[in-house]
Formats: structure tokens, C-alpha cells, sequence
């Protein structure tokens, strides 16, 4: 795996040559190419483009010439600049930008803010924010209605996801799939059901809108790929 | 689709495995409500919620906060904290750890100031929240919380333990001095003193002392001004040296004193210098 200290050193001491930055760059957009691909989904990245514009990887990547600097003393006392690292950093700067709803590049750099020297005992007193904002947390709860469902389609027995799949088309999508199993035994399959769906699913499942995403997901996931319920 | 969450933990994972932690350049004392960054990466940041004062040391309750937030967010109970300034977000982990005052002044940026009801908030998550209801639902992210402690474990442990056994050692095992003849026989003209007071207690010109009578022999139990533990000293008897050395603790024994009816006289021939 690539080693950054060479370049990273030059890069904070100054001695960067033009050659040298261009490949830092080149370098640091892939990086972020990578982090969208592997650890978001592609939710994200559409994100990305609408609000910074199709060079929203030049953007990202001067972001973390930015966080290079902040880390400066931590990244200087390394003999082995792993990339991963820097994928790492990518990531987070990623998370920072989903967090602020893209709000946060309108929001001018004050280099000065950055230096390590700074005297924090001059900053305001931080608060806690509310939540996420709205685009985050979905984006978190896809992952995790995702899974859910993972883990029902894996554990559950096919008769479990043959019950699962009727009750959810018909009490959720009011739709007429139907299963050839009588309507009195799957009744009682699905009461013999809820203890076990109660056990592995959230309790603000069924409250929240994440419930539609669940059901979502259930019947495309587990019934439609499954062929488990009939028009 | 390949799970994400997954992928950043194994990432996660394969950076923490050679992580190392970096004294700092400008050392800032710690303080209640400082957010500290560990000198590491990757990060992870502290909040410094309780002083537990112990003689010369202080150790610091601290919560921690990642910018993993994929990995930390369980819920939208999760105190999220914002740093403009470093254009970072961190999600609180429901969990926190004692560390050193040396530790946190050394080894931690300070980056920043947080108010007392974040603080409030902040331990109210970490009390309440427990990670076993997680389990099932977000199995990932309790391993990566498991993980984090698990990194911090030595530095949290450590602190502990130098804890326990500084008030191990305060209270059960001084340093033990044995007077040797020579300054046991040069106390023999006390023997047939007459007592003059019956005190056991001894007070000299910086330390205390109190005269435990044991069958065949007397213990002197001197205790130190608490700011002498840690310096060199030199104890003398009658103008010979009985100990030259460290103090570690704030209290010494001296064994082998001769039984006596009287030991007043300890006042002016027992002498301390740091």
C-alpha cells in the first residue's frame, strides 16, 4: 500500500513543488471516488454532484489538503503514511459535509482558525446540535433498515418470509398478492410470527416512517427476489 | 449491495491496529469542560466531565466521541457535537474512561470548551444507554464501540491501576527503614530516661510522627508533608543518616527503635531534608 510520508512531509513543510501537488491531488480524488463507492451508497455521491457540481471531487480533495494541516503534529510524527489513513480522513470530511446539509462550503476558511497554536481558551463554549439533519439520518436508516432485512432473509425460515411477505402486501400495500396457503393457517403462523419480528425489530419501527422503508425493502428484497408471493 | 458499514469498520480496524499515540507539542493543562482531542489517528475526543482529586494526582472522568459516525451513531438519541472550526462532526460513544491529568496534558489537544449542559447530556447517554439492546440491530457498530474501548483499555486501565496502587502503597506499604546498630546503640542514653510526658506523638520541624510500641521493639511511623513524596531525602538520627532516597509515598516507617519510656527527644534528633 502507498506510503504518503514523502509527499505529506513536503506538503507540510512547505517544499510541495507544483508536480509534487498535482499528484497529491489526482491522488486525493480517487480517494474520495473510493470512500463514496465503498462506504456510502450512491444516494450520497447524487448529493454530492447536485449540491457542489460536477467537480465536487476537486472540492472534497481541498478539503483535505485542509485536514492534513489540522493534523499536521499527529501526521508528522509517523514514519508510515498509510493511504488508509487518508481514506479514513476522506470519509469523515464526507461525514462532515452530510452533517451540515452542504451548507458548510458557503462558509468562508479562516486559515488562521486552523493553526495548532490557536488559543482555545478564546473559542465560545460548544453545545450539542439537535439531531443529524434529515439527509444523514435517512441515509443512516437505509443502511440499517438494509440490514434488518439482511438479517431476516438470513435467519427466518421460508415459511417465516412466505408469512412475512402476505402480511405486509396486504396490510401495508393493501395489494392482492396471494400465497397458496390457506388464510386461516397463515393467521395463525403470522401470531406465532411477532414474537420472533418483535425480538429483532426496533421498537420505533413501526411509528416512523422507517417502517414504510422496512416494508420497502422486505418486498423487494425477500419477496419479489424469492418469488414468494403471486399476483 | 455490500454492507458499508462493514466495510468502514474493517477499515477502521486496520488503522487502529497501528495506531499510535504522540506526546503533544504545547501541553494545556486539562480542566472540567475542556473537549480534548487524542494525539492519534485516527481521532478520538474526550470530554472531561469529573475531577477525582488523589494526593499529588488528578484523574479525569472523560466521555468519548468519534468522527466514525457511521460506526458510533446508534440512535437519534446520540449527542451529535459540531467543531466548525475544524470542520469536523463527532458522535458521542456511550461510554467513558479515567485518565491522568499527565496523561490528558501530554497526550490530548485541547480543541475546545463545551458548556455544562452539553456535559450533562453527554454522561445522561452514556449512563443510559446500553449496548446490549443494540446487539441484534447494529451489531457492527457495537463491535466498533467495543473495539474503541478496547484501544483505550490500557490508558483507562493504567490510570486506574497507578490509582489504586498509589492509595495501595499510601496505605499499606511505606517504605520500611531498619536503624541499624550503630544508631540504635547511640539511642541507648534515652533508656533509663524518666518520662516526662507519656506522648506517643511527635511533632518535628516538617514532619509527624507517632510511636507504635510492639513487644520486643518500637516503630516510628513518620508521615510527610504530601508535596515531598516524589523528591530525594535524607533522614538523620542523631546526626547519622538513616535513609537517602525517593520518597514514594507521604509516609515512612522506621523500625528496629529501641523501647523507651520517653520519645520526646525524636523532636530535635529525627531530621528530615528534601
Amino acid at each position: 500500500m502507498k506510503n504518503y510520508k514523502e509527499l505529506l512531509n513536503k506538503l507540510l513543510t512547505n517544499k510541495l513543488e507544483e508536480k509534487d501537488f498535482l499528484t497529491l491531488k489526482t491522488n486525493f480524488k480517487n480517494l474520495f471516488k473510493k470512500a463514496l463507492k465503498n462506504y456510502f451508497s450512491a444516494d450520497v455521491e447524487r448529493l454530492f454532484r447536485k449540491h457542489y457540481g460536477s467537480d465536487y471531487l476537486d472540492v472534497l480533495s481541498q478539503e483535505l489538503f485542509l485536514r492534513i494541516l489540522t493534523q499536521r503534529e499527529t501526521l508528522m510524527s509517523l514514519e508510515f503514511i498509510h493511504e488508509n489513513y487518508l481514506l479514513a480522513m476522506a470519509q469523515n470530511i464526507i461525514h462532515f459535509h452530510l452533517a451540515s446539509e452542504f451548507k458548510m462550503l458557503k462558509a468562508e476558511v479562516n486559515f488562521n482558525d486552523l493553526l495548532p497554536s490557536d488559543d482555545p481558551e478564546q473559542q465560545e463554549e460548544l453545545k450539542l446540535e439537535e439531531t443529524l439533519p434529515k439527509v444523514f439520518i435517512d441515509y443512516l436508516e437505509d443502511i440499517e433498515v438494509k440490514n434488518l432485512v439482511d438479517t431476516i432473509a438470513k435467519t427466518f425460515s421460508k415459511k417465516d418470509l412466505e408469512t412475512l411477505c402476505w402480511y405486509i402486501s396486504k396490510s401495508v400495500f393493501q395489494t392482492n398478492f396471494t400465497v397458496d396457503v390457506k388464510r386461516d393457517l397463515l393467521y395463525k403462523r403470522w401470531e406465532r410470527l411477532k414474537p420472533k419480528l418483535s425480538q429483532i425489530l426496533p421498537r420505533d419501527l413501526l411509528h416512523e416512517q422507517k417502517s414504510r422503508k422496512f416494508c420497502e425493502a422486505v418486498m423487494s428484497e425477500i419477496c419479489q427476489k424469492l418469488h414468494l408471493i403471486k399476483k | 449491495m455490500n454492507n458499508p458499514i462493514e466495510k468502514s469498520f474493517k477499515l477502521y480496524r486496520s488503522i487502529l491496529k497501528g495506531a499510535k499515540i504522540v506526546p503533544v507539542k504545547n501541553p494545556i493543562y486539562p480542566q472540567i469542560g475542556d473537549l480534548r482531542k487524542i494525539n492519534t489517528i485516527p481521532s478520538i475526543y474526550l470530554s472531561l466531565v469529573e475531577e477525582l482529586p488523589f494526593y499529588q494526582e488528578k484523574l479525569y472522568k472523560a466521555l468519548v466521541l468519534t468522527e466514525e459516525i457511521q460506526l458510533g451513531w446508534l440512535s437519534k438519541e446520540t449527542p451529535i457535537l459540531k467543531l466548525p472550526r475544524y470542520r469536523v462532526i463527532l458522535v458521542a460513544l456511550p461510554f467513558w474512561v479515567y485518565l491522568t491529568e499527565d496523561f490528558l496534558q501530554n497526550f490530548t489537544q485541547k480543541v475546545g470548551k463545551l458548556s455544562v449542559d452539553s456535559m450533562t447530556k453527554l454522561l445522561h447517554y452514556a449512563e443510559y444507554t446500553d449496548l446490549n439492546d443494540f446487539e441484534t440491530l447494529k451489531p457492527i457498530q457495537v463491535k466498533y464501540i467495543k473495539l474503541v474501548m478496547q484501544y483505550l483499555a490500557p490508558y483507562n486501565t493504567k490510570s486506574l491501576l497507578t490509582f489504586l496502587e498509589k492509595l495501595e502503597s499510601a496505605e499499606k506499604t511505606p517504605q520500611v527503614v531498619q536503624l541499624n546498630d550503630q544508631v540504635v546503640n547511640a539511642l541507648s542514653e534515652y533508656t533509663y530516661l524518666k518520662a516526662a510526658t507519656s506522648r506517643r506523638a511527635v511533632k518535628g520541624k516538617n514532619f509527624f510522627a507517632y510511636v507504635e510500641e510492639l513487644p520486643d521493639q518500637a516503630r516510628l511511623i513518620v508521615y510527610f508533608p504530601q508535596n515531598f513524596i516524589g523528591k530525594r531525602a535524607t533522614i538523620k538520627l542523631k546526626g547519622m543518616t538513616v535513609y537517602e532516597g525517593l520518597l514514594e509515598t507521604d509516609k515512612i516507617i522506621v523500625e528496629n527503635l529501641p523501647l523507651l519510656s520517653d520519645y520526646s527527644f525524636l523532636e530535635e534528633e529525627f531530621d528530615v531534608q528534601v
